[in-house]
């Protein structure tokens, strides 16, 4: 076919040149040749069109006989359909998030306690929140990848941060059977919420234990390692190692491993409908310096806040036996020192009617208790304090949401905070919120939420928010 | 310290490649555990392994299985299974993926315990285009395939297979079990299509797309869904435009599965005069649907019945 155009059009501009030379010169005989050609080729174009009609008739009876039999044949050993999120590209998701927020108060700050860059209350007025990015596949059949980035709008323009990246076994890599080791950066086992995205939250905003003792989450870099007992009864151990730079540690150096953590949880069913899980989880590691989220210590934007925070906290020692230096670089209050984090949570769960499809209850509750052993220095105008601390400060939320129809959801949730016990405050900061939300489908969500927040003696606040979450591409399996 | 901390972590590494050893080998005498996501196939482990499977549904007939929970217990279910069998086809994205990262070796796809019934029968209403915008689509087709029961024996046939090479000296069993089981399915089924052959062509709505395969296998004629989308609930307007197309040409009955609500069908079947029927969905989806073969029994009767009313 393609010979034959090719030889149509060749010979045409080969004729070309010829063409001034009278038409209607061809003789008899070349009359004769064309139309045996035309012959040819209409033959040529029948014998085609038979073929192709007789493979039809094949194809249409071997579908008949497919639908009749109900069976397909089985060519490998483990047939397997091509699933479409496994393909050699990764999977691609993206996460949309947006949100409107209305604050009584001009400060959200927590007194008596240092807060990260993360755990600050968010913006006000329109503002985009996060737009998350994820990308995840196998590696081969020994690892799987996975990265979260993290697109956030803090106004004065678009930071990017990388939230997960890590690489974790899978079965196929040779561990014993539940054991599992992720490195990298991710979003650790700590506490229910730490492992959870925070587009899965059932609030718009995370609790102010969350707040003040983990940054929003703690994801530094590092390994764990998880095993899920041969039990019948679900029982998961595991631990890991970090390299300590993210709130509440920060200012790693050298080789040294300094955060290290280890955990344990139960679960089960009771009945068919509902079914709970309890863990503790412990984090321990060294700070050094630690003023703001991810060990920006120097550059914390906040700082001034920072130092408000702690204004009423600290007596006034006058120690002015650092360098000139110090004061530039540690231009808000600063802890150094050894940090240790216990945590329990707790998680319900229960559908009335069975299908969680329908109707649904979850309860939720986490209580955190710190203990730190250091040095907090704080800079007062010229003046650099420092105060050595050596004690605990505690903390927990507990919620409870109700999906009472399929898209529609209500919940409410009770955050409490204990202020360091040497700190001097008497308030204890605590705070309520009520949400409810909409979801159209597992991939979109709308949702208001009002909290009256309590943070200090003179410090009460009330919130207004209003947030979208729609997740687009590929979106992984929630975990419990 | 630094040294001793290089060492433990140097020597964590260096373990990793040998670690494939086996660490709790089965013993024989133990049965073999399968993992089913659906009570069917829970029920057809049953069938076929008789007393030498130990058969476990993550769902029961009242759960729409699309939209469980990655539990704890399921985790320690999955983890200790030497079998998964489940419907496939995205039917239990939401939550099977946590649980096999959990699992064996020898439950991840491609490997023996990794039976997925969609992967063996030919599926039906297989999109031609995928977005979001259409509800919650299945790319590979819809995964409701236990409802014609020759799926049933399809996939009973490529079990037995499997559990045969999972527990090598009971190979004969299986295959005896499956030839039993065969027999008297295969009868069953003729009976079946015979009482039900007065049912051919009639118009049905349903709720949701679950009933796609007992309507094929039937011949029945879907005439309406009362979710405007798969996965999305009945909306108002939905409702209100199938009752009118209803109105001007009936159907017989109105179908749905035991986790359905009832709201939308019994709203149309007061609307329409039609009568809105349950059907067990599957094994354990009313009282008398204890296994495979009640359930088909059940189903065929529920819909004659209606059938015989609407005279």
């Amino acid at each position: 076919m393609n010979i034959l155009r090719f030889a149509v059009i060749t010979a045409f501009f080969a004729v070309l040149p010829f063409s001034h030379i009278p038409a209607f010169a061809a003789s008899d005989q070349d009359v004769e040749a064309l139309k045996k050609e035309i012959q040819e080729m209409k033959s040529e174009y029948e014998n085609r069109i038979l073929k192709m009609e007789e493979k039809l008739a094949e194809m249409e009876t071997e579908a008949s006989q497919a639908k009749t039999t109900y069976s397909k044949s089985k060519d490998s050993v483990y047939p397997s359909r091509a699933i479409y999120n496994r393909n050699l590209n990764p999977s691609i998701g993206a996460i949309l998030g947006g949100r409107f927020a209305a604050f009584s108060s001009d400060e959200g700050e927590i007194p008596g306690f240092v807060l990260g860059h993360e755990g600050e209350r968010g913006a006000e007025g329109i503002s985009l929140g996060e737009t998350e990015l994820n990308l995840s596949t196998s590696v081969d059949h020994k690892f799987y990848g996975h990265i979260t980035t993290a697109l956030a709008d803090h106004g004065d323009g678009v930071e990017i941060e990388l939230e997960e990246a890590y690489v974790e076994t899978l079965p196929g890599f040779g561990l014993p059977t539940g054991a599992t080791i992720r490195m990298g950066r991710a979003f650790w086992t700590l506490g229910y919420m730490n492992e959870h995205h925070a587009h899965a939250d059932d609030f718009a905003d995370r609790p102010l234990p969350y707040r003040v003792f983990l940054d929003k989450a703690f994801n530094d870099t590092g390994a764990q390692i998880s095993y899920v007992l041969p039990t019948d009864f679900y029982v998961e151990a595991g631990g890991g190692i970090f390299r300590g730079d993210d709130f509440p540690f920060a200012g790693a150096e050298g080789s040294d491993i300094n955060s290290f953590s280890a955990f344990l949880r139960v679960g089960g069913d009771i009945g068919g409908n509902s079914s709970w899980r309890i863990g503790g989880y412990l984090l321990d590691g060294e700070a050094s310096g630690r003023g703001g989220g991810h060990g920006h210590a120097h550059e914390d934007e906040h700082a001034h806040e920072d130092e408000h925070a702690h204004e009423d906290e600290h007596a006034h020692e006058d120690e002015h036996g650092h360098e000139e230096n110090l004061e530039e670089f540690f231009a808000a209050s600063m802890f150094t020192g050894n940090t240790r984090l216990y945590a329990i949570d707790f998680r319900y769960t229960w559908a009335p009617t069975g299908n969680s499809r329908q109707k649904e209850v979850l309860l939720q509750g986490e209580y955190f208790w710190r203990d730190e052993e250091g040095v907090y220095t704080l800079a007062e105008g010229d003046e650099v304090h420092e105060e050595h601390l050596d004690g605990g400060s505690h903390g927990w939320y507990a919620q409870g949401v109700f999906k009472f129809s399929p898209k529609w959801r209500i919940g409410t949730r009770y955050s409490q905070l204990y202020s360091p016990e040497d700190s001097g405050i008497d308030h204890d900061p605590y705070a309520v919120a009520v949400m409810g939300d909409w979801s159209n489908s597992e991939f979109s969500r709308i949702r208001l939420q009002y909290n009256y927040e309590k943070l200090g003696e003179d410090l009460s606040d009330n919130q207004f928010l209003l947030q979208y979450i729609m997740s687009i591409g590929a979106h992984a399996a929630h975990k419990y | 310290m630094n040294i001793l901390r290089f060492a433990v972590i140097t020597a964590f590494f260096a373990v990793l490649p040998f670690s494939h050893i086996p660490a709790f080998a089965a013993s024989d005498q133990e049965k073999v555990k399968v993992f089913a996501c659906e009570p069917e196939w829970a029920a057809l482990a049953q069938e076929i392994g008789g007393d030498k499977v130990e058969a476990f549904s993550a769902t029961s007939a009242v759960q729409n299985p699309h939209y469980i929970r990655a539990r704890p217990s399921l985790i320690s279910k999955v983890r200790n299974a030497d079998l998964l069998l489940c419907s496939g086809a995205s039917l239990e994205i939401g939550w099977l993926p946590i649980l096999l990262q959990k699992a064996s070796s020898d439950l991840q796809p491609g490997s023996i315990g990794h039976l997925i019934a969609a992967h063996l029968v030919t599926m039906l209403e297989v999109p031609v285009v995928v977005d979001r915008s259409m509800g919650d689509i299945h790319p590979e087709g819809n995964p409701h395939v236990h409802l014609n029961p020759h799926n049933l024996m399809t996939v009973g046939k490529t079990l037995a297979d499997r559990l045969s090479g999972i527990d090598p000296e009971n190979a004969s069993f299986y295959k005896d079990n499956y030839r039993d089981f065969s027999s008297r399915f295969r009868a069953a089924i003729s009976r079946w299509e015979s009482e039900a052959a007065t049912l051919k062509g009639k118009p049905v709505v349903v709720h949701h797309q679950t009933f796609v395969y007992l309507i094929d296998w039937l011949g029945m004629k879907r005439v309406g869904t009362l979710e405007p989308k798969p996965g999305i609930p009945p909306t108002t307007s939905h409702l209100k435009n199938l009752l009118r197309k209803l109105r001007s040409s009936p159907a017989d009955v109105i179908i749905r599965t035991p986790y359905d609500p009832d709201d939308a069908s019994e709203w149309l079947s007061e609307k329409t005069g039609t009568r809105a029927v349950v059907l067990p969905y599957t094994v354990g989806g009313d009282e008398q649907s204890g296994d495979l073969f009640a359930l088909f029994d059940r189903t065929i009767a529920l819909l004659k019945e209606t059938y015989r009313v609407n005279r």
